[in-house]
């Protein structure tokens, strides 16, 4: 493929610095045959070099808050734009499919640092257009106020090197968390899946209380099932955008998981583990009853006092 | 209610509020040096009102009398301190040598010179709003006469509202940082720290009287201090000394640190002011500081003698065949009656009180009672207030609650506050910086909100249901997240502090 983009069979674990952690363990995870949307990469220097163009114009290089804004409405170079459309083909159907467009930095999701929700993800767009401002969307927030502050409290400098994933949108019945060890306890013994109807962005923002199972790693068994309120779900309108709305009512007292998916999980989750050697933070989806990773990221460490 | 004001609430002890009462209608004006009667006071609502033309009168007659005297206010602090150490002080002799059990004689002796102290000191106590607001006057007059003098105008209300602030004591928090302290101390040599998660507290506490026996009274006099922190406002046991221990090994063993390690600083009145203050200016400020200080003694005076005087009460219950907790909804007169040989109210007749939080009012010397039904809990301002989740993050903290529901909120958060909100987003970034703690009504434990608050030791509460609706700003507030089950207590309610009332 051109020099722009990646794609996902093109990547493995050692293309971190090109595509990012997340992109880079995605490709690592595809090559051991598991199951990842189909995706392709906006390379990291794409942006380092619009950066530059745009520091070098500008006499204030360094501001954030101006250059947030130029980013955001830079336009996109036209062999990027060609890259992204041959990248679409590659990764959808047809032009209605809806597709995610998701930050890939090559800070986070490292051991020390997860930067967990601090940049951008974008879900169900369709069109060039909005693909495209979805991609400097992810741009952008590399400098958000939020990521700066998480830099600062965890005393990291700013890398300015953010990769885009363009994925295909799986649209799931349920989708949540797995953390392959207790995070709060940090007992190897238990592994934690969180999990909510609809897409999973809802428990990773925390939208509202998901199902929780708690499941002991070595004999396989669930040691404990808490239903979630789940009062409220992300859902995409046919056509339209995702977005949060209401929980039905039968689906808020239903488990959004079977005993056996919950088992299915963990089962995956131990595969990724001992591929990525450390216990891992595990984003997935489940779509007519096919599990599709779509994150995977090591237990970020406690950060020691 | 038409015609009057409000006065201050009851809360916890019917045994405290009897004294109070007796103390405001009988001792005021002695105590104070002034001559005023109060005519015509109401008691609801568990709330006590006094008329507005008592307030008038009795504002009136100190304006003109005292007001503009710093001296006098000078003396009124002191004498207030001397009053509340000489309860602190009866109680501790109380709580140290108690009694047999048949020695009627000197548990009624012993009762009746803890409630002598209590009524001398509470007209301090209950006067010092009042007082306040006439000290900010003269603080006001002040600042203006300097303000024109020197052409630059500043706000009289900027001046109060920074002095209020910074005296304003937060004594579960100060004991926290004590707390932790002790722990530092004890992780920093390295035999002290092995040993302290080897053995049991209570033999921990015999090694250190041998090793390190300065430390050992250190310990002591914390929970001597701030035992009765934990008290709830009479309810519960206070603190001892191997629940301190325990939450040593806690913070040692999470090595935690808190955020919040400077301590206070004083407030600079000078560059408030933009220049030198004069002699008269820095003594009203000194005396707002004071008093604002007084304010919050008012109720640890009245927790830590309780907490001191409580085995003397613990025995003197015994001796009668009741719990403590029946005693103390007994009243002053019913008291000494039943010590005296008459006869103690019912047990189900106190436990009924209990129940449903009986008033009492005053009426000449007759007290009455009545059954109010038990208040809901969002009514009562009384009832201890605990809630569950699950522990996202550990730790164990206490601070204040800040109710967060919009992103203006998010910047009223002061450092130390616990953060309390329905569910945190990725945008929470600002505040976890400040904050001492989370709590939510929603979430999961493997949120992105979830996993910050872990990587920068935040402790976090989540899925408490209604935390954001339960508590309330400036509530005093303890995380304890030590296990997978998180607790949120209410430990002090401001409000209640201040009364939001007159005296």
């Amino acid at each position: 493929m051109t020099a722009s983009i990646l794609l996902d069979s093109e990547i493995d674990g050692n293309f971190r610095s090109a595509v990012g952690g997340k992109a880079a363990v995605l490709g690592e995870l595809m090559r051991h045959d598991l199951a990842i949307p189909p995706f392709f990469v906006i390379r990291a220097e794409v942006f380092a070099k619009i950066l530059k163009n745009l520091s070098d114009q500008e006499c204030c290089a360094g501001e954030s808050a101006r250059l947030l804004r130029q980013i955001l409405d830079v336009a996109l170079p036209d062999d990027l734009t060609m890259s992204v459309k041959q990248g679409l083909s590659h990764i959808r159907g047809s032009d209605q499919e809806a597709v995610a467009v998701r930050s890939s930095a090559v800070e986070e999701d490292g051991e020390t640092a997860s930067f967990a929700g601090q940049f951008e993800t974008l879900l169900g767009l369709r069109t060039m257009q909005e693909i495209a401002a979805a991609v400097r969307t992810c741009w952008a927030s590399l400098m958000s106020e939020r990521a700066e502050t998480y830099r600062r409290l965890r005393a990291l400098k700013r890398s300015p090197h953010m990769a885009v994933i363009v994925q295909r949108l799986i649209e799931p019945e349920s989708a949540g968390v797995l953390f392959t060890a207790n995070p709060v306890t940090y007992s190897a013994a238990e592994m934690v899946i969180e999990s909510t109807f609809g897409f999973g962005a809802a428990v990773v923002q925390g939208v509202s209380t998901p199902d929780v199972f708690k499941v002991d790693r070595h004999s396989e068994s669930i040691s404990s099932h808490t239903l979630g309120s789940k009062r409220r779900m992300c859902v995409m309108e046919h056509d339209g955008p995702v977005s949060i709305a209401d929980t039905p009512e039968h689906l808020r007292t239903t488990y959004s998981l079977s005993d056996a998916e919950v088992l299915q999980l963990v089962q995956l989750g131990r595969r990724i583990e001992s591929i990525m050697r450390c216990p891992q933070d595990i984003e997935w989806a489940i779509r007519r009853g096919q599990v599709h990773i779509l994150q995977s990221r090591p237990l970020s460490a406690r950060q020691s006092v | 209610m038409q015609g009057y004001l409000k006065l201050v609430e009851r809360k916890g002890s019917a045994l405290f509020w009897s004294l109070t009462m007796r103390a405001f209608s009988r001792h005021f004006q002695p105590a104070l040096g002034l001559r005023y009667h109060v005519k015509d006071y109401r008691y609801e609502d568990c709330t006590h009102y006094i008329s507005t033309a008592d307030l008038a009168g009795l504002t009136s007659l100190l304006k003109e009398t005292i007001g503009t005297q710093s001296d006098y206010w000078e003396w009124y602090l002191n004498r207030c301190r001397e009053l509340g150490d000489q309860l602190v002080h009866t109680a501790q002799r109380l709580g140290a040598s108690i009694p047999a059990g048949t020695d009627v004689q000197r548990f009624q002796e012993g009762f009746e010179s803890f409630t002598e102290a209590t009524k001398n000191v509470m007209p301090f106590l209950l006067s010092t709003s009042i007082a306040e607001r006439l000290v900010e006057e003269q603080l006001r007059h002040a600042i203006q006469q300097e303000s024109t003098v020197a052409a630059g105008i500043v706000d009289g209300a900027t001046v109060l509202a920074e002095l209020r602030a910074s005296a304003a004591p937060n004594a579960p928090l100060e004991e926290m940082r004590h707390c932790y302290q002790l722990a530092w101390t004890i992780n920093d040599d390295q035999r002290l720290r092995e040993t302290v998660l080897r053995l049991s507290a209570d033999a921990f506490i015999e090694e250190l009287r041998v090793l390190r026996p300065e430390l050992e009274r250190e310990i002591a006099s914390h929970v001597e201090q701030y035992g009765w922190l934990r008290t709830y406002a009479y309810r519960f046991e206070p603190m001892r000394q191997a629940d301190l221990i325990e939450r040593i090994r806690t913070v040692i063993r999470l090595n935690r640190i808190p955020r919040w390690e400077r301590p206070r600083q004083g407030v600079d009145l000078r560059s408030i002011l933009s220049r030198e203050p004069s002699d008269e200016l820095r003594r009203w400020a000194s005396l707002i500081e004071q008093l604002v200080a007084v304010r919050f003694y008012r109720s640890t005076v009245h927790w830590r003698a309780d907490t001191l005087a409580r085995p003397f009460f613990h025995a003197l219950a015994a001796s009668q065949n009741m719990s403590r907790n029946d005693l103390v909804f007994c009243t002053e007169d019913e008291l000494l009656a039943g010590l005296q040989g008459g006869r103690f109210p019912d047990l189900c007749e106190l436990r009924l009180r209990e129940q449903n939080w009986y008033n009492m009012r005053l009426l000449d010397d007759v007290i009455a009672l009545e059954t109010n039904a038990a208040p809901s809990m969002t009514a009562s301002r009384g009832l201890p207030l605990t809630l569950k989740g699950s522990t996202a993050s550990m730790g164990r903290v206490v601070g204040r609650a800040r109710i967060v529901l919009s992103a203006e909120d998010r910047r009223d958060v002061r450092e130390g506050d616990i953060v309390v909100t329905t569910m945190t987003t990725p945008d929470f970034m600002d505040v976890l910086e400040k904050c001492a703690g989370i709590v939510t009504d929603e979430g999961g434990i493997l949120c992105h909100a979830a996993v910050i608050s872990r990587e920068l030791n935040v402790p976090c509460i989540i899925g408490t249901g209604e935390a954001s609706h339960m508590l309330r700003n400036n509530m005093t507030i303890e995380m304890d997240a030590t296990q997978a089950e998180g607790i949120v207590n209410c430990v002090h309610d401001a409000e209640e502090t201040d009364g939001g009332g007159v005296l």
